[in-house]
């Protein structure tokens, strides 16, 4: 029998999941989150979704209706099919570019950080340069220069495992976006977590453990990494929006996903052409975005007041 | 029903609010009703031009703006397609049998003030002729005596019979065979004079880099004057001092906006920032149908939307297979659901007129299961039962919103129909045109617009290694067939052999025709004036009148 939760000693893990679930907006948002991967991943799966390609030139698009609940577009491609075959693609591009850069920003701040005097100087210095670049820019100029080695990549898949095209092409596809926006999306996590690091070297438990003898490596991953999560966490949740919303800029302007497939950036484009005629075709892709971005930052908001050593014990 | 109408008011609600004020056609403020009252008419030109000089490009768009600027030896009626006025020839005379047509010039001046002379004519023509110039429309010139052979390099110009210049104001072409369509022939920009003075001080005859098309440079004998180029943005031109019939140009310049999206150009309309649109979208012209907009024009057109195969490359080469592509496209649901009706079903190029009919009617008296059993059957024999081992091929389109909609419907019937999978490459309108002319590609989607009222505008590109043929293909036989047509003294022998022609193009199926296509565009009617339904497209920009009933702002 618990009484209180102040009578027992508990970690600063279980504490800041504690003030997480006290905090109802980034709880509703947590669950909106996790419904929302649930039926973009496992939803199209179902018999009773379509084929999102697949046109019916019969039925343009139309409104609700029982067969198809979002109704149809402008080649009578089912709405709810698409908007959730989108979301897949987004979402995935989304965590997909957010690993890529956590790993990248997490491992370059930590050593540049770690290791100090000249080498941090001239890594901080390289940082500095690539933050010059603008951003767009350079993610369609790499996007479309690693497009033919990923096509050739794609290809050797579909030839040495045996699955079918249609159905690797549509992600596979999807490797140089990710990569791209992924590789150039570290830096400001590459600074966060340097400049952490510079404080968390100096603590009196790194300095035992460097006298004990512990090696830079395990005094790195045991000492430091631990210590550097929940900023990083909360930084990570944070930029999947930022990156979903430059995959849809990249989708706009034709350079993301590939006709038919679609992701919410292309879908939202497609409508926004045709508002007039259809409004329908522009409000639902734009309303399961916009909930999914509100639901993100909500959601990091939370983590962030949750993780915050400086309210910790309230 | 009722919820679209909602949901369409509060978007306009959200819109007009967004763009800081509703600002409707006849909104005074609107660039629109400000270019209306300094007389300048705003016209949307579907993509930047590919070049103004009259021998380096293929574009309608290009077409379009060069005809402003230029003048050739007759000028297009405002009113008729077919009809034409004196230009730069005062009158002209021709033999019996239409082969040695004999023109007199006017006096004219080029915008520099230097006298227009045939000289200037049969300079432009050997230009564009040179074999060492590479000019890709010369098959217009074809019919002049000797323009073939020089342009081979077989002979040297001083022996060509077809262009001579027996004194300063008179022109003398001869034709290997009876032209008695010459006049239409003459309104295209290939006819035109170039100023050779002055593209020989700006690099020569063979300087493909000359900067003599630039608007600093530019010297003309056209109604307009290059204005101002800005990439993507516009081209404006303003009246020619120097033109013979400056009096009668009835508005004070002309922009060309290069807008290849029709949603954002209508949107634009609407804004009142155009005058006359270039394209309406197909959803948009549902829309415009059933609430017969004042705007919305609807005009026929001698145009063909089609897709070229490169038969260069496989499994293309193999005419089963593009017989099976062809046949599996449902292209009655294609025109009634995607195109919304502006336009007619096509089983042949050529769109069919009183005289001259020469589509597959076997093909098009088919059943579309019909036609799709067929389609499988031809492709299973090719080597590809169901679609099994055939490669993914790229269908490239430019990024016009009716092409990409369209190549999407098509990807879908293939892939139902056939099992064939292709991808989709929307390119921009300078790299698709390159590409297409290198031929590289697979499927290129296509469309071509008569330059004459004459079936051999739309057959003649079928000749082998032609310019604009672009698919690889030739044959010895169609080749014959269109000489034939060139001989024949009678029209009616010449529709034969066009038609002989174009069915054993169709026959090996290097194109795959789509739909014959209606012009449909937007026009402010309570301002523009002089503007008429043309089968050609050929408006006489100089005609258009912009009327300034709209009260000046304060």
């Amino acid at each position: 029998m618990r009484t209180s939760n102040t009578n027992h000693g508990c970690s600063l893990w279980q504490d800041a999941l504690q003030r997480l679930l006290r905090n109802r907006a980034s709880v509703l948002s947590g669950i909106f989150l996790i419904l929302m991967v649930l039926s973009c991943f496992i939803l199209p799966l179902l018999p009773c979704i379509p084929n999102p390609n697949a046109t019916n030139l019969e039925a343009i698009a139309q409104g609700s209706s029982w067969q198809h609940w979002l109704g149809t577009d402008h080649l009578g491609r089912d709405m709810l099919a698409r908007v959730l075959y989108g979301g897949r693609i987004s979402l995935l591009v989304g965590f997909a570019a957010t690993a890529v850069s956590f790993i990248l920003g997490l491992f370059y701040g930590m050593v540049s950080g770690y290791v100090g005097g000249r080498m941090d100087a001239w890594m901080m210095r390289a940082v500095d340069v690539l933050f010059a670049l603008p951003f767009i820019v350079v993610v369609i100029v790499f996007s479309l220069s690693i497009e033919e080695p990923c096509r050739e990549f794609t290809s050797w898949v579909v030839r040495y495992t045996g699955w079918s095209r249609d159905s690797v092409a549509p992600l596979l596809g999807l490797v140089p976006l990710f990569l791209a926006i992924g590789a150039l999306g570290w830096l400001t996590l590459a600074r966060i977590v340097r400049t952490q690091t510079l404080v968390l070297r100096e603590q009196e438990y790194v300095l035992a453990a460097r006298s004990l003898g512990l090696g830079h490596g395990s005094i790195l991953l045991r000492y430091i990494a631990p210590n550097l999560l929940s900023p990083v966490i909360v930084y990570t949740t944070l930029a999947v929006p930022g990156i979903m919303l430059t995959e849809s800029t990249l989708s706009f302007i034709g350079l993301g996903v590939k006709a038919p497939n679609s992701s919410w950036g292309t879908l939202i484009k497609e409508g926004a052409d045709r508002m007039e005629v259809a409004p329908q075709l522009l409000l639902y892709p734009a309303l399961f975005f916009c909930l999914t971005l509100l639901a993100l930052n909500f959601f990091g908001d939370g983590l962030r007041d949750a993780l915050d050593p400086r309210s910790a014990k309230d | 029903m009722a919820m679209n109408r909602l949901s369409i008011c509060c978007l306009y609600a959200l819109l007009s609010v967004l763009l800081g004020g509703g600002c409707g056609e006849g909104d005074r403020r609107s660039s629109a009703a400000k270019a209306a009252r300094e007389g300048i008419l705003l016209l949307g030109n579907n993509a930047e031009p590919q070049s103004l000089d009259p021998h380096k490009s293929t574009a309608v768009a290009d077409g379009k703006i060069i005809s402003s600027l230029l003048e050739g030896l007759v000028r297009p009626d405002a009113r008729e397609s077919g009809l034409v006025h004196p230009g730069m020839a005062e009158s002209w005379e021709k033999n019996a049998d239409a082969t040695e047509w004999r023109f007199h010039l006017r006096e004219a001046f080029w915008s520099d003030g230097q006298p227009v002379t045939s000289r200037d004519f049969a300079y432009a023509y050997q230009r564009l002729l040179h074999p060492a110039f590479g000019g890709r429309y010369v098959e217009m010139l074809y019919p002049l005596r000797g323009a073939r052979a020089y342009n081979h390099g077989e002979i040297q110009w001083e022996e060509v019979q077809g262009v001579s210049t027996p004194d300063e104001h008179t022109l003398l072409l001869r034709f290997e065979n009876p032209t008695p369509h010459l006049l239409q022939m003459l309104l295209h920009y290939t006819w035109f004079p170039l100023p050779a003075h002055h593209v020989e001080a700006l690099g020569g005859m063979l300087d493909r880099r000359s900067l003599w098309t630039s608007p600093e440079n530019w010297v003309g004998n056209g109604a307009y004057l290059l204005q101002e180029r800005r990439m993507n943005d516009y081209i404006s031109v303003v009246p020619n001092p120097h033109y013979w019939r400056a009096s009668e140009v009835r508005n004070r310049g002309i922009r060309f906006l290069p807008i290849v999206n029709g949603y954002t150009e209508t949107r634009m309309f609407f804004g009142g920032k155009l005058h006359i649109t270039n394209n309406v979208p197909p959803e948009m012209l549902e829309m415009a149908l059933s609430r017969s907009l004042r705007e919305f024009c609807r005009d026929p057109y001698y145009c063909t939307i089609f897709y070229r195969l490169n038969t260069t490359r496989k499994p293309l080469n193999d005419v089963r297979v593009r017989r099976a592509l062809s046949l599996a496209i449902d292209r009655e649901a294609l025109v009634a659901r995607v195109v919304h009706g502006a336009g007619m079903t096509a089983y042949g190029f050529t769109p069919p007129t009183r005289e001259y009919d020469a589509y597959d009617h076997s093909v098009a008296e088919m059943t579309q299961s019909e036609r799709e059993s067929e389609a499988r059957r031809l492709l299973a024999n090719a080597g590809f039962p169901g679609g099994n081992g055939f490669p993914t091929l790229e269908l490239m389109t430019t990024s016009r919103d009716v092409q990409r909609v369209t190549a999407e419907c098509i990807q879908s019937m293939w892939s139902r129909v056939l099992g064939v999978q292709v991808e989709i490459r929307a390119c921009e309108w300078t790299a698709y045109k390159a590409a297409q002319q290198n031929g590289e590609y697979d499927i290129s989607s296509s469309s071509w617009s008569g330059d004459y009222a004459d079936p051999a505008t739309f057959v003649g590109l079928w000749r082998t290694g032609a310019g604009n043929n672009c698919t690889g293909w030739g044959s010895a036989v169609c080749d014959a067939a269109l000489d034939a047509a060139d001989a024949s003294p009678t029209t009616a022998g010449r529709m034969l052999k066009l038609a002989e022609a174009e069915r054993e193009m169709l026959e090996a199926c290097p194109i795959i025709p789509l739909y014959w296509s209606e012009r449909t565009y937007m026009k402010s009617s309570l301002v523009v004036e002089g503007w008429y339904p043309l089968l050609l497209d050929q408006h006489p920009l100089d005609a258009v009148e912009l009327r300034q009933n709209l009260p000046a702002e304060p």
